[in-house]
């Protein structure tokens, strides 16, 4: 069960809840003042990373659970390089936002000479930097759409390069105080989907899950804004592809949604294992088959627990020809022992060791 | 005035200075510029939205862009994603690629079918996977793979196609040839559910038999996986009649099967089972000519022989049953003819075309996109990967290209603001669902929904706020001393500055959760609190006057607050005692009675109970438009001239009659102009409904579930969405109603307020 699985585990004191504040506040905040975040990687960032840390502090939403590592022993360690220096450009996702500026902040560790800029305002904003030139990184947290896809073929006669960087397990949860052991892709289907093409009937009451106690308590309904990858994933792979029903609230960011099952005791909502807290409890989920599987690094990786993602950052990379140095060098150093720890430290899972390989040596070719 | 033993006046005294009058013609220009400067900027500002969302109602435009000599009729094209170099087969082990670029002609063998004698195939242009059926009972498929290459330095690039063959497979039931076959493939590179299925007819008439090969291909987020066979079904014994045509959705999932008699046998597979589901018959007593999927696999376009053609979905008729087709649209006619049919791999248009005609039509909204009348007969086509190239075999042996451009085949008012029957939908309706996980996804557009929230937000916003904030201005205005109004007024403009982002973040994670199980004593408090107030005056009238005149006018409110709190507090603490009284759930099967709101709303009134509802949203969002609507209403009842509610004061009124028939009369407009200001406010309140209203689009005027609105869809929505799709100009075209909405209140309120300013003019 998850909950004596979260208990067991030996909390240490971890200082940032990352994900939690950037969430809820940055994207909504940036929304109403229609500005971008630029972050720029000089002494402000470490100050306001600063005020993150005693936000997170004051505000105490949720301390961020220490999992027990799934770094890969084979990553190799970033071996440093001569000669990298200029300046790099990101512009994309928010959700990669976080992660993005540890990563800034341990390569220019490497190469004080090189200058990173970091923005995000959104997945969508990606594309069009790469297509026009103004960034080298494009992060995105979905899949690029055919469209934008297309575009970039238009200008440059190839396809854009993804880059996967990290691993997110998407987890059903519910409130740390709910009984339920775990659900099958059936039910899930049957909860949060109108079209239910899973077959089942439409389930709206716990009572109907078996909860005695719960008979005639509605099911409250989170989840992600239609536009997300998170949306996306969870709509393939739990509701096959079904429309959402129209009472699930969808929530600005991961962390509103686990924030918003915190706060309501029949809630059930799905987001990102990165953005896990104490106020919820993530749930076994049953494929096919019915067995009960926790969203667990192993399960992610062998499919078991099948509602996993990549995480990607797109490059302009022209066909047989190597990427550019300090483009190379960043995702050399991002799929690294080094990078992964990072993608660790912030809640993600990072990648296998022989698919950072395979990435890094598509990309030296 | 001079005084008359003045000195004669000097005439340059009553003269204005030269500089003063050079200054006022300057402010007055430049007062005028900026007033001009203000109104073209807006309607600069929505020229530039609505030029975003413009494209959205061009239709389709589509030219011929060349063609190829091929000197064949062939049964099967397929094409690369862009169109360039189309791929004929009529059967056998031979591929012949004709180059559209360079009109050079390229042939492929495949290896496995050298000496096989084809006795069926098909092609699933999803997967560009040709199956082929043999004379001795055996299946097998290849893909045909189009791999681009490039020179050097990237500037140039051309197509090398190759033929990847798969295992093929013997099939255990029935016997004699092969002759149907479809293949259904769920392997997305990025769905693990990996389930197959090939659909095969063997032999004709009395022998024919029609079973399935289930295969599965299983892998996790990394790694090949391997294909295997997990058994096969015979079907013959469940047929309605005859088979004439197998289907296998290219999702894997269903399987149909056109009988002779035009029964259409649906069958559902599980992961081991094969099950029928359905039969059904469409086209009293015809067979239809043409069974095709469309692209997503839940719908089917049947065409009959007389040229009429339906979209059948998969639907569920009531809540409790099962998944079956019904019909969802009746498209225009075709002319009489065989049938060429495409669906493209972006969106829900398909090409149908027959005799001599040739269209473009989109599902989900019933339209023909395109159509014309062409000098030859078509008999194959096909839509390109990108949907930017239609592809036309025709019977004088001509391969043609078509150019297609039609971006945004979703969009039409109807689909905007009418109903539409989606696929998988239990009927027509409005809905906005406007992304999906995967390309094959039907969006849906419909802004109803939205601007019903839009809507109820507002009212709800404003039925909370401007009682309030009316009452508050009039109190402020003609009953408070001047002392107290100088902390008073300050107090609530600074309100107006809280940022909504924090207004929002309380509503979602302080406020509702708390007033989730405490609607009751808010219920009882909206009623208590007033009701209070109006008794101590009742008891305050009745008091002595010796004892009323200890408090100075304008004090009385010492009296009322801690009244006031007292009810207040009341109210919250007998809130559980009179959910017990009245709001009681019982459960149908134990009889177990428990005293929630919560549980007792659905159960009374069948409507939903959010803890993030309109009730959460009005309450927050007063707080962001209370000090509008006050400040402006409050200045608007102080501006009333002195002079004549002094006069009337004079006369004999008391304070109540001043303000009721003196000052709102005269500041009447001016309230009325805090009203709509108010109401702008509530109209275009993003973060707020953002974090705390749920984003539900619904359309319910239930005061206990949520909504979402344009603004905060907008704010949702826009940062994902692609630039320049259709999804993109659709949110501009929201913001385009939402500017028409707001324009349109906010002309039909200045003339009700100019008319109220004339009635009651002063002096």
């Amino acid at each position: 069960m998850a909950g004596s699985d979260q208990s067991d585990i030996n909390v240490t004191q971890q200082t940032l809840s990352g994900p939690s504040l950037f969430g809820a506040i940055a994207p909504a905040d940036q929304k109403s003042a229609c500005e971008c975040s630029i972050i720029q990687l000089h002494q402000p960032t470490t100050i306001m990373k600063q005020t993150i840390h005693i936000a997170a502090a004051a505000l105490i939403i949720s301390p961020a659970f220490a999992v027990e590592s799934h770094l890969d022993a084979d990553l190799k360690s970033y071996v440093k390089v001569s000669g990298v220096s200029g300046n790099l450009n990101s512009i994309g996702s928010d959700t990669l936002n976080n992660l993005n500026t540890f990563w800034a902040e341990g390569f220019k560790k490497n190469y004080p000479n090189v200058n990173i800029q970091i923005e995000g305002k959104g997945s969508s904003t990606a594309p069009p930097a790469l297509i026009q030139g103004l960034s080298q990184l494009g992060p995105m947290s979905r899949e690029m759409k055919e469209k934008e896809i297309d575009e970039f073929e238009k200008k440059f006669g190839y396809k854009p390069t993804c880059v996967q960087v990290a691993i997110d397990a998407l987890a059903v949860y519910a409130h740390k105080d709910n009984p339920i052991k775990g659900l099958t892709f059936k039910q899930i289907d049957s909860i949060f989907s109108s079209t239910r093409k899973r077959g089942g009937d439409d389930i709206a009451d716990w009572g109907q899950l078996g909860l005695e106690d719960w008979k005639g308590r509605k099911i409250s309904l989170f989840g992600r804004n239609s536009a997300s990858g998170t949306y996306g994933t969870f709509q393939k792979e739990a509701l096959l592809k079904g429309d959402y029903k129209s009472s699930v609230k969808e929530q600005p960011g991961s962390s509103a949604v686990i924030q918003g099952v915190g706060a309501d005791l029949y809630a059930l909502g799905y987001s990102g294992i990165g953005y896990r807290t104490s106020a919820v409890r993530a749930i076994a989920v049953g494929g096919e088959d019915g067995v009960l599987h926790e969203p667990s690094y192993e399960n992610a990786l062998s499919g078991d627990y099948p509602m996993a993602r990549f995480l990607n950052i797109y490059v302009n990379k022209k066909p047989g020809q190597p990427l550019d140095k300090l483009t190379l060098e960043f995702l050399k150093f991002v799929l690294s022992k080094e990078g992964q720890q990072i993608v660790e430290k912030d809640g993600y899972y990072p990648i296998p060791a022989e698919l950072a390989k395979e990435v890094i040596s598509a990309l030296e070719k | 005035m001079p005084g008359p033993d003045a000195k004669k006046p000097d005439p340059k005294r009553f003269e204005v200075s030269r500089n003063t009058l050079l200054f006022d013609r300057f402010m007055g220009w430049f007062i005028r510029f900026g007033g001009i400067a203000v109104i073209i900027a807006v309607i600069g500002i929505f020229f530039f939205i609505a030029k975003v969302a413009v494209p959205l109602f061009r239709s389709a435009n589509v030219e011929q862009s060349g063609s190829v000599e091929a000197g064949v009729v062939p049964p099967v094209i397929g094409v690369d994603e862009r169109g360039e170099m189309p791929f004929l087969y009529e059967g056998g082990s031979k591929l012949t690629f004709l180059n559209f670029v360079d009109q050079s002609t390229k042939e492929l063998t495949v290896p496995g079918l050298k000496d096989a004698v084809i006795t069926a195939y098909a092609f699933d242009t999803v997967r560009q996977r040709l199956t082929y059926g043999l004379e001795d009972g055996r299946v097998g498929s290849f893909l045909i793979n189009y791999e681009r290459k490039f020179n050097e330095d990237a500037t140039g690039s051309w197509l090398e196609p190759a033929v990847i063959e798969e295992p093929v497979f013997t099939v255990e039931h029935g016997e004699g040839p092969v002759t149907a076959v479809s293949y259904g493939d769920a392997s997305d590179p990025d769905d693990p559910s990996g389930a197959r299925l090939i659909v095969v007819k063997r032999g004709e008439g009395q022998k024919a038999s029609v079973s399935v090969i289930k295969l599965m291909m299983k892998k996790g987020l990394i790694g090949t996986a391997k294909l295997r066979m997990v058994g096969q079904t015979d079907l013959s014994s469940k047929l309605s009649g005859e088979a004439a045509m197998v289907r296998a959705s290219s999702n894997g999932t269903m399987i149909l099967v056109v009988s002779k008699n035009g029964d259409i046998d649906y069958f559902a597979r599980d992961v081991l089972e094969v099950n029928k589901v359905q039969t059904f018959h469409p086209f009293e007593g015809e067979v239809p000519q043409q069974v095709d999927l469309l692209y997503g696999g839940v719908s089917i376009i049947l065409t009959s022989r007389d040229g009429q053609q339906q979209q059948w979905s998969l639907f569920r008729e009531s809540a409790e049953s099962v998944r079956t087709f019904g019909m969802v649209k009746e498209f225009p006619p075709l002319p009489k003819g065989a049938v060429v049919f495409s669906n493209s791999l972006r969106n829900r248009s398909f090409i149908a075309g027959a005799g001599n005609y040739l269209s473009l039509r989109y599902s989900t909204s019933g339209d023909v996109r395109w159509e014309q009348q062409v000098d030859y007969k078509p008999v194959a086509g096909i839509i390109d990967g990108k949907s930017k190239h239609l592809i036309v075999a025709g019977d004088d042996g001509v391969i043609h290209r078509y150019q297609v451009n039609d971006p945004h085949p979703e969009a039409s008012p109807k689909a905007f603001f009418g109903k539409v029957w989606y696929e998988g939908g239990m009927g027509a309706k409005y809905q906005w669902q406007s992304t999906g996980g995967s390309s094959d996804f039907e969006p849906k557009f419909s802004l109803m929904p939205l601007i019903f929230g839009s809507l109820k937000g507002t009212f709800y916003a404003l039925l909370f706020s401007i009682p309030v904030a009316l009452l508050a201005a009039v109190f402020s205005a003609a009953f408070l001393p001047l002392s107290v109004k100088r902390v008073i007024k300050p107090m609530m403009e600074i309100m107006a500055s809280l940022p909504s982002v924090v207004l929002g973040f309380l509503a979602a994670f302080w406020l509702a959760p708390v007033l989730q199980y405490r609607v009751p004593s808010v219920m009882l408090m909206i009623l208590m609190v007033p009701l209070s107030v109006l008794m101590i005056g009742y008891c305050w009238g009745r008091l002595p006057v010796v004892l009323r005149n200890r408090l100075d006018g304008g004090q009385e409110w010492m009296l009322v607050l801690p009244v006031m709190f007292l009810f207040g507090w009341l109210g919250w603490i007998l809130g559980p005692v009179v959910e017990g009284w009245f709001f009681v759930y019982t459960d149908s099967s134990s009889g177990k009675q428990i005293a929630d709101f919560t549980m007792w709303w659905p159960q009374a009134t069948g409507m939903a109970f959010e803890q993030r509802n309109s009730l959460v949203v009005g309450f927050m969002m007063g707080f962001a438009v209370i000090p509008v609507i006050f400040t402006i209403a409050e200045d608007a009842l102080s501006n009333v001239p002195k002079s004549l509610t002094a006069a009337s004061a004079a006369l004999g009124a008391n304070r109540w009659q001043v303000v009721w028939t003196i000052m709102l009369p005269v500041a009447s407009s001016g309230i009325f102009s805090a009203l709509m200001i108010g109401f702008g406010r509530a109209v275009g309140e993003t973060m707020i409904l953002v974090m705390a209203a749920g984003g539900t689009p619904v359309m319910e005027g239930n005061i206990f579930n949520g909504m979402r609105t344009l603004a905060a869809n907008i704010a949702i929505e826009l940062p994902e969405a692609a630039v320049g799709s259709t999804h993109y100009r659709t949110l501009f075209l929201s913001a385009v109603v939402l500017f028409i909405l707001t324009s349109v209140m906010n002309t039909l309120a200045e003339v009700l307020r100019q008319r109220l300013r004339e009635r009651n003019k002063i002096v």
